[in-house]
């Protein structure tokens, strides 16, 4: 027959085991909670609503992938892995526009005024006959807090979108982001059709 | 006539009690009178005698020693565990639910703290993808602000400064 000190000692293992798998399970969910409570976070869902189709381009980076690449790049990229470890995530979609152009053109230009309305700052926008660029800033304390670019090509017939949650140097962006061989858009093809989303 | 407890029913009794000397002298001459004129209850009273006589003769055993001490230990015991019954019958009822409590705190242990199902070779894999990922992500930011200084650079400066090499060249040729 088990005594009291036995029985002592397993329920207080039981509780340090349950405390631990809850502390995680917490962590976990407060995490996930930080990202989308981030005053640099979009919420991509209502960009999904303008569309009948899945996204042929998903990316979400951040909470543990993000920490693994951060750890991956130390030793190769210092430079790329100290940007990447001020940042909480990383947002990609991407979209074949067909015939529904002009409505998302016009989706887009709503949720620009959204986006300032919610203090996120236009710093790009381009209209071309061949393309449009809209670029937003979040700013806390003089410091850049997300990054948001819309992007919708004519010639390839794509959308795109891009949300970086966490503290932003856009020159630090433009520096490393130049080294991977993207020459302005040409190298972006939602027609890679990656989809990925680990948090 | 008879004492009143030398009824047949209570012969047992009378006869034990004159056996053992515990009647008065009075009471013992009626038991032993009748004992003259009654067959079966002389029988009885010679068995009796028999009986107390052959208790006499047996051996006493005497007890081991502690033993005394041993089952009021156990009495004690008992009556402890009777008083206190949330601290003893419950330890067996909780067991099972204990068990599986234990189980369930393992599992979701494991889920959140354990490996990722997996290779180590798919992790690496993934996190190589997270890479590309972000760098994609960062090349795309990095063109727009590059084709941005470009628009800027051929639209704007280049304009500007050809006018002011032209004076007279009109605005709208400038531009």
């Amino acid at each position: 027959m088990k005594t009291l000190p036995s029985m002592k000692v397993t329920l207080l293992a039981f509780l340090l085991v349950m405390a631990a798998g809850v502390q995680g399970v917490l962590a976990q969910n407060r995490g996930q909670e930080r990202v989308s409570a981030h005053p640099g976070f979009v919420n991509f869902d209502t960009v999904s609503g303008w569309f009948a189709q899945e996204p042929k381009l998903l990316v979400n980076v951040q909470g543990s992938l993000l920490r693994m690449v951060v750890s991956a790049t130390r030793q190769e990229d210092p430079e790329l892995a100290g940007m990447l470890s001020r940042l909480l995530a990383v947002q990609v979609r991407g979209y074949s526009l067909g015939t529904g152009r002009p409505a998302v053109e016009r989706n887009i230009s709503d949720f620009a005024r959204q986006l300032e309305s919610r203090g996120w700052e236009t710093v790009v926008r381009v209209r071309e006959p061949d393309q449009r660029v809209d670029m937003f800033i979040q700013t806390r304390n003089d410091n850049i807090m997300g990054l948001m670019v819309m992007v919708v090509e004519h010639d390839s017939d794509e959308a795109i979108f891009v949300n970086i949650v966490g503290e932003v140097d856009p020159d630090q962006i433009g520096r490393i982001g130049r080294q991977f061989n993207v020459r302005q858009l040409e190298g972006v093809s939602v027609h890679s059709n990656r989809s990925r989303n680990r948090r | 006539m008879w004492p009143d407890h030398a009824t047949c029913s209570g012969d047992d009794e009378l006869i034990d009690s004159y056996l053992d000397n515990e009647l008065s002298a009075h009471e013992r001459e009626s038991v032993e009178a009748r004992a003259l004129v009654d067959a079966e209850f002389r029988g009885e009273l010679a068995a009796g005698r028999v009986a107390r006589d052959v208790l006499r003769t047996t051996p006493l055993l005497r007890c081991p020693p502690g033993i005394t001490s041993g089952v009021l230990a156990q009495a004690r015991q008992s009556r402890l565990r009777d008083r206190l019954p949330g601290r003893t019958r419950p330890q067996r009822v909780w067991r099972p639910l204990l068990a599986a409590a234990v189980l369930i705190g393992v599992v979701l242990l494991s889920v959140v703290t354990g490996p990722r199902p997996g290779t180590n070779a798919e992790s690496n894999a993934e996190v190589q993808t997270a890479l590309d990922d972000i760098r994609m992500a960062l090349g795309i930011v990095a063109g727009v602000t590059s084709r941005t200084a470009d628009i800027v650079r051929t639209d704007v400066v280049e304009k500007a400064v050809l006018r002011n090499l032209l004076p007279g060249t009109p605005r709208e040729e400038a531009e």
